[in-house]
This record gives structure tokens, C-alpha cells and sequence, in this order.
């Protein structure tokens, strides 16, 4: 046999190696589902499950900017959560990433005293009355009032960590500026001040799936 | 002989990276724990908050934020001065507090000028009559310190102050007056629904 002939056969013997190799892990792998069937006949179909979280405004929810807060004030915007997928999730939380005016975002260190934006979420087991803010069923607190500094991690929903497939939230964001004072002289605000303050919020809700299972059947 | 194994070699290298690949991609559709899934949403929101404030100015001046400073030269008679009392924010303000000063050089601060402020609310001073045609209001007076008023001004507003100084017997005194603003002085908080 030619030697040209000779190295041909030995580098199609080594692919053909590798797609056996691969097949037998594919079908060792297959066999974790299909069990052991001696019948030549049967057939199989495996689906994966899906997540897909989805949030919609109930009122102006996202849509509209929160302005011209005053220390003190509240803002309440109601959005419905919706795990649309066919999987149940787990670990709810959310991270708001800010960027813009410092002292709005971050707590003062002493001796500056400013407190930053916080932001609370809460769930209401029925709706929500937009106009009023009641909630027709018991009110959860997912999480409690947190400067937006800290969502720069993501926080854990309390109440309700997991949500399951196609069942929603029904949620109550509450924007707050917390109450405290300062002094403009001239009109000029002091430094590190939280008046005319601006920061822009991107809001990412995530959910991961159910905890992964093994069924025998 | 030496180039036939080389050739060989490479070959083989490349079979051994075909293998490689298929066995990776076959060995993660076995393993659903390497195929987690993640659902995500995310929105964006504007935060801005408001401001308050107010400062005096020589009324029909192009006003900017700062102390008001005058001098005043001695003089039998009474001094008058006309400001601008200007709030330029989105919130009104339920008063405002004036810190008064006044300081003459070589002086032992006897006699200090006593200033007294009047607001024409509704109206403005007319400084050629010195007039008001609105209702006028009385601040207070004082030859230092804090005069505290509870007068209203409106959001990006302004009212006319006449400041009266008696009979100053100093050959000039100088009068600085800060306008303080806390956080008392504007709206209560709200809590909105929408």
C-alpha cells in the first residue's frame, strides 16, 4: 500500500475513533433518561424548560421619571412581575445600578450626613389600588427601604424568593428620599448637597431556575 | 523520512482536536446542570430631586446667587435700599431668615445702623416715590443678627424689599445679609401614588 494511502487511513481511523467516543457519550447520556428499554420500537423526546421574567407597569410604573423630590417624600410605582416561562425560578431579587448624583446614590460619611435615595419593594398578595396605594390582600415585604448604593448587589426578595411558571407578582416600588435638612445660604446648598440632585436607575429583576431535579419513571 | 513524520504528526494533532471538540459539546448536552437557566428584566427610571433657596439682590439687577453687601455713608437722614427677594426653584417657600452684619473700620461698633425690611407684596417698590401699590409687610428690624420671617414667596419668584436705615453718624458702615433657607421652610412631605 502506498505510504500516502497508509497516512489517510490512519487519520480517518483517528476521527472515526473520536465520533465513536462521542457517540457513546451521547447515548451514555440519553440513557440517563430513557432507562433501560430492550424494545427497538420506542421513542423519546426531552424538552428543556424555559424562564422568562417579564415586568409590566400598573400605573405609570417605569415609564415616568421620579422628579423634583423634597426630603421626605415617597413615590410609589406598582409594576406586575411575571415568571412566563415553563420552569419554576428561584432567587428572586433585584439590582438597580445608578449613576448620577453622588449623595442620591450614597449614604454621607460622617460628618456629612446626607441620606441617599433608597428604594423598597413591596408585594401585595391581591392588586394593588394605584391611585390610593392599598393593597387589596396582605402587603409582603420583599425588600426593606435600601440606599441605592447598596443594589449595586442584587437583593434578595424576602417574601417571595421563588415564583413559579406563568404565576406573577404583584410589586409596590417605592422611591423615597428620607427626611433630613440642610441649609441654603444665599442660594447657594451646602456641599455634598442632595438638592437638584439627578441620578438615572436601570432596574434588572432576575430570577434563576428551580432547583435542578432527578426523576425515575 | 523526517518529513513524512511531521506531516503525520499534524495530522493526528488535528484529529485529536476534532475529538476533543465533539466530546466537549457531547458531554455538556448530557450534563443539564451545566445548562442553567436565568430570566431577567430590566427598566430604567429618572430620579432628580428639588432644590430651595433664596437671595437678595439690587432689584432690577441681573440677579445671581450671594450676599448682599451695601455701605452705607453717613448721613442725617434715612437710607433707603430696593432688592429683588428671588426664590429661583420649583418649590415655594414658607419664609426665609436673614443674618445681618455690619462692620465700619476703626470703629468700637456704637451705633450700628438699624436695618428694617419691608416687603410690597402684590406690587413692587416704585424707588422714585418710594411706594408700594400692594400690600406692605413688615419683616422686622434689627442692627445684627437673625431676623426671621415667615413671609411666602412662590416657586420661581420674586418680592421687592425695601431695606430703611436711620440716621447712620459713622462715615460709612458696611451691612452684609445672608439669606438662610432650611429645610422647614418648603413643602411638607408628599407620598404619591401613580
Amino acid at each position: 500500500m502506498p505510504k500516502a494511502s497508509i497516512r489517510n487511513t490512519r487519520s480517518l481511523r483517528l476521527v472515526l475513533m473520536g465520533l465513536i467516543g462521542a457517540s457513546l457519550m451521547a447515548v451514555v447520556g440519553v440513557g440517563t433518561f430513557a432507562g433501560l428499554n430492550a424494545t427497538a420500537s420506542a421513542s423519546h423526546s426531552a424538552s428543556a424548560g424555559t424562564l422568562s421574567l417579564t415586568s409590566a407597569n400598573r400605573g405609570v410604573g417605569f415609564s415616568q421619571s421620579v422628579s423634583n423630590l423634597a426630603p421626605g417624600d415617597v413615590v410609589n410605582r406598582y409594576v406586575n412581575l411575571t415568571n412566563g416561562g415553563s420552569l419554576d425560578a428561584k432567587s428572586l431579587s433585584l439590582k438597580i445600578t445608578s449613576t448620577g448624583t453622588a449623595s442620591l446614590i450614597t449614604n454621607g460619611v460622617a460628618p456629612v450626613t446626607t441620606k441617599a435615595v433608597t428604594v423598597t419593594v413591596n408585594s401585595c398578595t391581591g392588586t394593588w389600588t394605584v391611585a390610593t396605594g392599598v393593597c387589596s390582600g396582605t402587603v409582603q415585604s420583599e425588600i426593606s427601604a435600601t440606599p441605592l448604593s447598596t443594589f449595586a448587589t442584587a437583593q434578595d426578595f424576602a417574601a417571595n424568593p421563588t415564583l413559579a411558571s406563568l404565576a406573577g407578582l404583584n410589586l409596590q416600588i417605592k422611591v423615597t428620599l428620607p427626611d433630613q435638612d440642610e441649609t441654603t445660604t444665599d442660594g447657594t446648598p451646602p456641599a455634598n448637597t442632595v438638592q437638584n440632585g439627578s441620578v438615572n436607575l436601570s432596574y434588572l429583576f432576575y430570577e434563576a431556575q428551580r432547583t435542578a431535579t432527578t426523576t425515575n419513571s | 523520512m523526517f518529513e513524512f513524520s511531521k506531516r503525520d504528526s499534524a495530522r493526528n494533532s488535528f484529529a485529536l482536536l476534532a475529538f476533543s471538540i465533539l466530546f466537549t459539546f457531547t458531554a455538556s448536552l448530557c450534563n443539564p446542570s451545566l445548562a442553567a437557566v436565568k430570566g431577567t428584566s430590566s427598566k430604567a427610571q429618572v430620579v432628580t430631586s428639588t432644590g430651595w433657596g433664596a437671595y437678595l439682590a439690587p432689584a432690577g439687577s441681573t440677579p445671581s446667587p450671594g450676599p448682599y453687601v451695601n455701605t452705607w455713608i453717613a448721613t442725617p437722614g434715612t437710607q433707603l435700599a430696593y432688592l429683588d427677594l428671588l426664590n429661583p426653584n420649583t418649590v415655594a417657600l414658607s419664609g426665609v431668615n436673614f443674618n445681618l452684619s455690619s462692620v465700619e473700620p476703626n470703629s468700637s461698633r456704637q451705633n450700628v445702623p438699624r436695618v428694617t425690611f419691608d416687603v410690597c407684596v402684590g406690587a413692587t417698590w416704585n424707588a422714585t416715590t418710594d411706594t408700594c401699590s400692594g400690600t406692605i409687610t413688615n419683616l422686622g428690624t434689627s442692627t445684627g443678627g437673625t431676623v426671621n420671617s415667615s413671609i411666602v414667596i412662590g416657586a420661581n419668584a420674586r418680592l421687592s424689599v425695601r431695606l430703611t436705615v436711620g440716621k447712620t453718624t459713622k462715615i460709612s458702615w458696611t451691612t452684609t445679609i445672608n439669606v438662610l433657607t432650611g429645610r422647614a421652610q418648603v413643602r411638607a412631605a408628599i407620598t404619591t401614588n401613580s
